[in-house]
């Protein structure tokens, strides 16, 4: 048997962990205890280098830092590749895994093992990773260590008696952690001399080298001005830079050998997905590619439109942008008649979303309505088709419909028990199918229910946080497709039908749905120069309605002794408030009343 | 015809003093108690010359059409002030023989005898009488009642005698106003040997008395409501229209050959000298004001270089043309005007097209080759000209 060669001084690792147990904050520590970046330049949570993710709190993109750290009189270098922790982003962790040859798992003292928590663990057991349990936040009074290590080995199965306990935030525990990355996680095996073959894990754009790669060398090597060929993607570029990452800045290197994580720029200047894909050199080229990741699927769908129709393409070269670094966006060209033009993109979730549609308005100043968050229907129709539906707009007619699956999913909840009761009620409410429920322990409760993923991107996990006080957590895995009494509910205003405020919907909840969606828009929308009836009808069946007033009046002015500019400025503001409206018929609609399907209810 | 943009045939005198402030009134304004009006007289009087004296010959040649006195309270100044200050014009600018030269007057603090301000000058008179209920006088904090008002216009009439040129100002919306109380003033006002009737919705302006007061008591002093307003409005426009007063602007009611000259002057945008604190004044291409307190006034008046000054670019000009020219109910504002102002005809096409597309919605009309407003969106005349601002951005 032949002994496989290591690169001994190299650690590639993750860390796995669930929102707020403090995965940043350790990242954080470890940079600063191996002197990666000097204290007065280190900003709170340096690997969340989006504004977003540092408001939020969350991690979204993940990064990589290579830190150097002397043990023993030897000088290690440790690549940290960080990880997201929220539910939308399984696949994003699975990229950084198979960068890695072991992970932290941290652990927060106060709450345990968490649902989130138990799906990356999985995932990183199955990319055969080193699990090291970290215990976090032990100087906290309500810590209890014990009980959470006891979680550890019951619900996850791990050995936690080597659990290493620390406290990031108090720099508990820090070079413990080291040590044991050092100790613990194999070392990258050294395949220098076979056929080069790199990971992408996670790319951007740079607006003066172009596309920038961030790889994990797993076979071969790397060199300055080598022709590297991108596998999947086809094309070959040559290396104009190469490097490795200590945020903030690159150190730039001539080779990269096998085991190594860092960067390449190669003038890349086309935009596509890089992420995923296999790099080889055309000095030493791989016949076959990496397996890559777990593809990820686009779960959740919504109708992008620019808020100003003029701000089209910018949207259409804002989406390629983010595309370049989250390949689990996808987009295609839309029109609906309220909205004009605009792209239905998928994505990987509720929060996903929300932050590409943020990262849009923040990072491209572009203006958006968004239209309710839609699932894939399978269509049946009478002629025996099959479908794929996400667009509410798109749905075939009642009569040429046989019938509708929708996607189902499988939620596991983990929560105190005195808050079983009430999701409980929430999972029914949302037509969940109960399957199972254990106790962890004394206080905590595993709930499992099938659930239809429509009734889950509505506002399930906002929901899920405010009954139980922000203490459940959630995870959920896509199941099967299930036929269920589907219904289109459109709206009508004076007459019309506003094609982006169809909802596909249970036909259990329409009649609820439609009151409630009336009700809302007569609020949202402003009396216009004629009264506007607004119904809500499933077919030509008319479930509810009711009606906006005309407007009589805006105001008959003084004209000011010639204070023209004035009355310039009242017009104004008149249209400035006409541009946020869209006409849709003779009727203006708030921006809002586009998002009123999402937050019925609000008030 | 080309017409000389430079002409200045409108002219603006600012009075700011009032013996007190009315609860509804946010303007810039001096409590006449506190002193300074002769110290303002002559600070105008050094304007006036200071200004002048900068203009171009050429901007001068044509004799003046009209001169307005508003404020504030005009009627505080005496006669032989507004004498004073008429003549300190006529030195650099010759009078129209049918100058129209008005004075705006509150009904109970004249300074002088009618008749002196006749001999001054004047030739109309806009008097704020705003209602003809005494309770409504009250609520707006007026200091004169109904009877006042009225015997004072009868006594402008008899001393005006044939030249009788006599405007009032009248509100609706006033709080606790119905519209029975409404109907009554504008039927009184119908009958008084008056010419023009300037009608205006009151509004709430932030910061103001009757702001809070409105807010924060409700019971005393209830608002009409917007639909209330239009009620007010509409009904006036048909019985000042049975009565002889015609619209002839979407706030202004005139008798044949009443229709005031200066206040056309400002939604033609014809150059308008202003002079006074806080005058508004636009002598093309440049919109300026006048410093707006005593002390600044009187520094600024040694020299009159204005400082608070923006040009009015064409695009803002020709905007400006359609949308106070639309607001004439009659004369409306003529296609050739327009396409004349316009700067390009790339724009000019642009606005055409949203004209048609306005009549073709029933917002606008087009009569004679000029357009107005269609009289049933004068209430709501906002969201009909507010597509008229910002031509300038792309389209």
């Amino acid at each position: 048997m032949i002994q496989v060669q290591r690169n001994k001084n190299i650690r590639n690792f993750c860390i796995i962990a669930h929102i707020d147990h403090g995965k940043s904050t350790l990242a954080d520590r470890l940079l600063e205890f191996t002197n990666t970046i000097e204290k007065r330049i280190m900003q709170e949570q340096m690997l969340d280098s989006l504004d977003l993710e540092r408001e939020r709190g969350i991690t979204i993109k993940l990064n990589a830092a290579r830190m150097e750290f002397t043990y023993d009189d030897t000088v290690y270098v440790l690549n940290l590749i960080d990880t997201p922790g929220h539910v939308d982003f399984s696949y994003e962790v699975s990229r950084s895994l198979e960068a890695c040859e072991g992970a932290l798992l941290v652990v927060d003292a106060t709450q345990g093992v968490e649902a989130q928590t138990l799906a990356n663990v999985y995932m990183a057991l199955d990319a055969d990773l080193e699990i090291i349990p970290v215990i976090n936040k032990i100087d906290l009074p309500s810590a209890d260590v014990d009980r959470v290590k006891k979680e550890i080995e019951e619900v996850i199965g791990i050995d936690a008696s080597e659990a290493i306990l620390c406290s990031a935030k108090a720099g508990i525990g820090i070079e413990e952690v080291l040590r044991a990355v050092v100790e613990r996680i194999p070392a990258p095996v050294i395949e220098d001399d076979k056929p080069t073959r790199a990971l992408v894990f996670d790319s951007y754009f740079d607006s003066y080298m172009g596309i920038i790669a961030y790889i994990r060398v797993i076979d071969g090597e790397i060199r300055k001005n080598d022709t590297i060929h991108f596998m999947q993607n086809g094309r070959s570029y040559e290396v104009a830079e190469l490097g490795t990452l200590v945020p903030p800045l690159k150190i730039k290197r001539d080779i990269l050998h096998s085991g190594e994580v860092g960067y390449v720029a190669a003038s890349i200047k086309e935009i596509g997905a890089l992420v995923g894909d296999t790099v080889t050199t055309v000095r030493a080229k791989a016949s076959e590619a990496l397996d890559g990741y777990k593809e990820a699927i686009p779960m959740v769908f919504c109708g992008l439109y620019p808020a100003d129709n003029d701000d089209y393409v910018e949207l259409k070269e804002s989406l390629a942008k983010l595309k370049l670094n989250d390949s689990s966006i996808t987009f295609e060209p839309e029109t609906s008649e309220a909205l004009g033009f605009g792209f239905r993109c998928g994505f990987l979730g509720l929060l996903h979303m929300e932050i590409i549609q943020e990262r849009i308005e923040r990072e491209y100043n572009i203006g958006m309505i968004r239209t309710a968050p839609s699932v894939i229907y399978k269509v049946h129709t009478m002629k025996g088709e099959v479908l794929d539906v996400s667009n509410p707009a798109e749905m075939p007619d009642a009569g040429k419909r046989d019938f509708i699956e929708e996607p189902y999913v499988h939620v596991s909840i983990m929560l105190p028990q005195e808050f079983v009761g009430t999701m409980m009620e929430l999972a029914q409410d949302r037509r969940g199918e109960f399957k199972n429920m254990n106790y962890i322990d004394e206080k905590r409760v595993s709930l499992e229910y099938e659930l239809p993923l429509a009734e889950m991107v509505t506002d399930f996990y906002d929901h899920l946080k405010s009954r139980s006080k922000g203490y459940a957590s959630m995870d959920y895995t896509f199941l099967d497709y299930r036929r269920s009494k589907l219904v289109k509910l459109d709206v009508m205003l004076a007459g019309e039908v506003v094609d982006a405020l169809s909802v596909i919907i249970h036909e259990d909840k329409a009649f609820y749905m439609g009151r409630a969606l009336t009700e809302k828009l007569k609020k949202l929308i402003p009396k216009q120069m004629f009264e506007v009836p607004i119904q809500a009808a499933i077919g030509s069946r008319v479930i509810a309605r009711t009606n906006i007033k005309a407007m009589r009046k805006n105001v008959l002015d003084k004209c000011y002794g010639g204070d023209i500019s004035r009355k310039r400025k009242l017009l104004e503001k008149q249209k400035e408030g006409k541009k946020r409206m869209k006409a849709v018929g003779r009727v203006e609609v708030p921006q809002e009343a586009f998002v009123a399907v999402l937050s019925l209810d609000d008030d | 015809m080309t017409v000389n943009r430079h002409e200045i045939e409108h002219l603006y005198v600012h009075v700011p003093f009032c013996k007190s402030r009315c609860v509804y009134c946010d303007f810039y304004l001096e409590l006449e108690k506190h002193g300074g009006v002769s110290a303002y007289v002559d600070a105008l009087n050094r304007e006036i010359h200071a200004r002048f004296s900068t203009l171009k010959t050429d901007a001068l040649k044509t004799p003046l059409h009209t001169v307005y006195f508003g404020g504030g309270t005009p009627s505080l100044l005496t006669a032989s002030q507004v004498g004073e200050i008429l003549q300190g014009i006529q030195a650099f600018q010759v009078f129209a023989s049918d100058c129209e030269i008005t004075f705006e007057l509150n009904p109970d603090d004249a300074q002088s005898p009618l008749d002196a301000y006749l001999e001054a000058g004047i030739n109309r008179f806009s008097v704020g009488v705003q209602s003809l209920s005494n309770d409504e006088l009250k609520k707006l904090s007026r200091r004169h009642d109904a009877q006042t008002a009225t015997q004072r216009i009868h006594d402008l009439a008899k001393c005006m005698g044939e030249t009788a040129n006599i405007s009032v100002d009248l509100m609706y919306g006033i709080p606790t106003q119905s519209l029975a109380s409404w109907q009554a003033t504008v039927q009184e006002a119908c009958d008084l040997p008056i010419q023009h009737i300037s009608m205006y919705g009151l509004q709430l302006e932030a910061g103001t008395a009757l702001e809070t007061l409105a807010k924060k008591a409700t019971k005393h002093y209830p608002l009409p409501s917007d639909d209330e307003h239009v009620t007010f409005y509409e009904w006036a426009v048909d019985y000042l229209a049975e009565h002889g007063f015609h619209r002839y602007e979407a706030s202004n009611f005139a008798k044949e050959g009443f229709e005031s000259r200066h206040n056309l002057a400002y939604w033609q945008q014809k150059n308008v000298l202003a002079f006074g604190p806080s005058a508004h004044g636009y002598v093309h291409p440049t919109r300026y004001s006048v410093p707006s307190n005593l002390k600044a006034y009187t520094a600024f008046s040694q020299v009159a270089e204005i400082t608070e000054e923006a040009v009015v670019s064409d695009v803002e000009r020709f905007e400006n043309l359609l949308i106070f020219g639309l607001r004439l109910t009659q004369v409306g504002v003529k296609a050739s005007t327009l396409k004349e102002a316009c700067p390009s005809p790339a724009l000019w096409r642009h606005v055409e097209g949203l004209l048609a597309e306005k009549i073709a919605q029933g917002q606008v009309e087009k009569r004679n080759d000029a357009y107005t407003l269609h009289p049933a969106w004068i209430p709501r005349m906002n969201s009909a000209l507010c597509d008229f601002i910002g031509l300038d951005a792309p389209h």
